[in-house]
């Protein structure tokens, strides 16, 4: 268990962040209150929830696809609003571009940037090939592909400009139980290499606790922090680490404050 | 690479399966010559046994006479060049102005509030009921053709063209955003792509529409034409000559749809290659 930490150096901020949605009708709802999630330089840091709290809406915020209406975001302590080069985001739905081959996704994001000239994108983009282990694949389209093969064209076109942050929403959450597992380890054999900032959005206990070095419990909504967890399990971790007695105790303790979010949010939705 | 990776694609890399066809293939073109067949057998006979007057009717025979008579006659090459010169030229103007119009419409807000309407009010009248105006204004030359062809065939496609950039995937658009993509990436890299199978839909609909105008415009009133070759053959009673006419303008018509759709399959082998 932690208590909210200092303000990192270097690294991502997200202060206070709230966003209130205003419905046709005119009523509000507040999805996120104040939330605050800080990631020092090659933290991998998960984000997990009551389904509805807010979770995909708060990596949305912090990739500044949405516009916030309170708080603030500070990378290396100086604010910053929009989307910028230093984040990449790996969405929920791999939002592939079906008339692109694979090849050509994973160099979509760099075209885009336009700061990279074409022998370095097209030397960065076959060695993102290989990385996810798509060599052989990469002139197929995307409804050529399985689902995971998509996710991990989306990871490796995330990866593409060399963000430092990596924002992952939910990515392996569509996926089988097996290619869900093995795409977890490969992320942390990536990961591994060269230690990118990455907050993961998932509502998958085992999963966060697998990946993360820190786990933010969201409240049910209006979604806040409701308590943020160490995971201190050495590294590398090996995916028979998810059977060990520290590892379970972990899981079930974060699974005990997500059950009493549970009821909170059934009765909630009883009392409406 | 790691060893783990390379144990785990063996899994799960395998590409999905394509889905499984029936042995099928002998089915259409069987079934469907065969019915040909049968219509034309059934159309002869009729006609030999007198249900049918020939005057009127004409018979299947009597039309492949009046076809070759037809395609012997270098004024019919003539009547078809005029034709097809005022089809294309249209058609070539209003799918420019159509996609163009479209995509713009499609994309800035602004100026689609402001067209819109108009354009709607416009599409509201049946607009073959403009044509003895375009004959006001043109007189019935290649120029009247044109603009007959064009003013039919532009809102199909103008309609799709929107339809297709408004379409395009929410998730696509945020993707791209998050990438820093500007307004002008947003259309040229997410937006227009993603309408290209409705922009081809759209053409090939408005060429047949094209088709059936350009017809109705030279039936109308015209001194050319493979329209105003069937209205001289029925002014005079010659049924074969107007039944041979129209068995030119149906392979014109299959032919452009074939063609279309063959460039469509090529511009979008992403969508149809599974």
């Amino acid at each position: 268990m932690n208590t909210p930490q200092c303000t990192p150096n270097r690294g991502l901020e997200a202060r206070g962040i709230t966003k209130i949605f205003q419905s046709r009708r005119g009523s509000a709802t507040r999805a996120l209150d104040g939330i605050s999630v800080t990631a020092a330089d090659g933290e991998f840091i998960a984000i997990v929830g009551p389904s509805g709290c807010g979770k995909s809406t708060l990596l949305h915020c912090i990739a500044g696809l949405i516009e916030l209406d309170g708080g603030s975001l500070l990378l290396d302590g100086r604010k910053i609003t929009g989307p910028g080069e230093e984040r990449a985001v790996v969405f929920q739905d791999p939002s592939l571009l079906p008339w692109r081959t694979v090849r050509d996704n994973i160099s979509f994001g760099m075209e885009l940037r336009r700061k990279l000239d074409r022998e370095t994108a097209r030397e960065r983009t076959e060695a993102l090939i290989d990385l996810v282990g798509l060599r052989g694949f990469e002139t197929h389209y995307p409804s050529e592909l399985s689902g995971g093969m998509r996710q991990r064209v989306n990871l490796a076109r995330a990866l593409a400009p060399h963000p430092r942050i990596l924002l992952m929403d939910e990515p392996f959450g569509a996926l089988d139980a097996q290619t869900r597992e093995a795409m977890q380890s490969e992320l942390l054999t990536i990961w591994e290499r060269d230690r990118k900032t990455v907050l993961f959005v998932t509502h998958d206990i085992e999963e966060a606790v697998y990946l993360a070095d820190r786990v933010y419990v969201l409240s049910a909504r209006p979604g806040r922090v409701q308590q943020i967890v160490d995971i201190d399990l050495k590294r590398p971790r090996p995916p028979e680490i998810k059977r060990d007695s520290a590892f379970t105790a972990i899981e079930l303790n974060i699974w005990k404050l997500l059950q009493n979010q549970n009821a909170k949010a059934m009765n909630d939705e009883h009392a409406a | 690479m790691s060893t783990q990776l390379e144990t785990a694609s063996e899994d799960f890399l395998a590409p999905p399966k394509p889905s499984s066809t029936g042995n099928t293939s002998w089915q259409r073109p069987v079934l469907g010559g065969g019915f040909i067949f049968l219509f034309l057998l059934t159309w002869e006979l009729f006609s030999r046994q007198g249900l049918i007057d020939v005057k009127f009717g004409s018979a299947p025979t009597l039309v492949v006479v009046a076809l070759a008579r037809l395609l012997s006659d270098p004024g019919f090459w003539e009547h078809l060049q005029s034709t097809a010169t005022g089809f294309f030229i249209g058609w070539g103007a209003s799918v420019i102005a159509a996609v163009s119009l479209g995509v713009a419409m499609g994309w800035y807000r602004l100026l689609r509030d402001t067209l819109e309407p108009f354009f709607s009010a416009v599409y509201a009248i049946p607009r073959s009921a403009l044509i003895p105006l375009l004959l006001i204004w043109f007189g019935f030359g290649l120029s009247y053709k044109v603009a007959i062809v064009a003013m039919l065939a532009f809102f199909p496609l103008l309609i799709s063209t929107i339809a297709g950039i408004r379409g395009t995937d929410i998730t696509l658009i945020r993707m791209a955003q998050s990438f820093g993509a500007n307004d002008r990436q947003l259309l040229w890299a997410v937006a227009l792509p993603a309408a290209v199978p409705f922009i081809l839909t759209g053409m090939r609909q408005s060429a047949a529409l094209g088709m059936v105008s350009i017809i109705v415009g030279e039936l109308f009133s015209s001194s050319s034409g493979l329209g105003y070759l069937i209205s001289t053959a029925a002014q005079t009673f010659q049924t074969d000559r107007v039944f041979a006419v129209l068995v030119v303008l149906s392979v014109l018509g299959l032919s452009l749809n074939e063609s279309l759709l063959w460039i469509e399959s090529r511009l979008v082998r992403w969508q149809h290659r599974r």
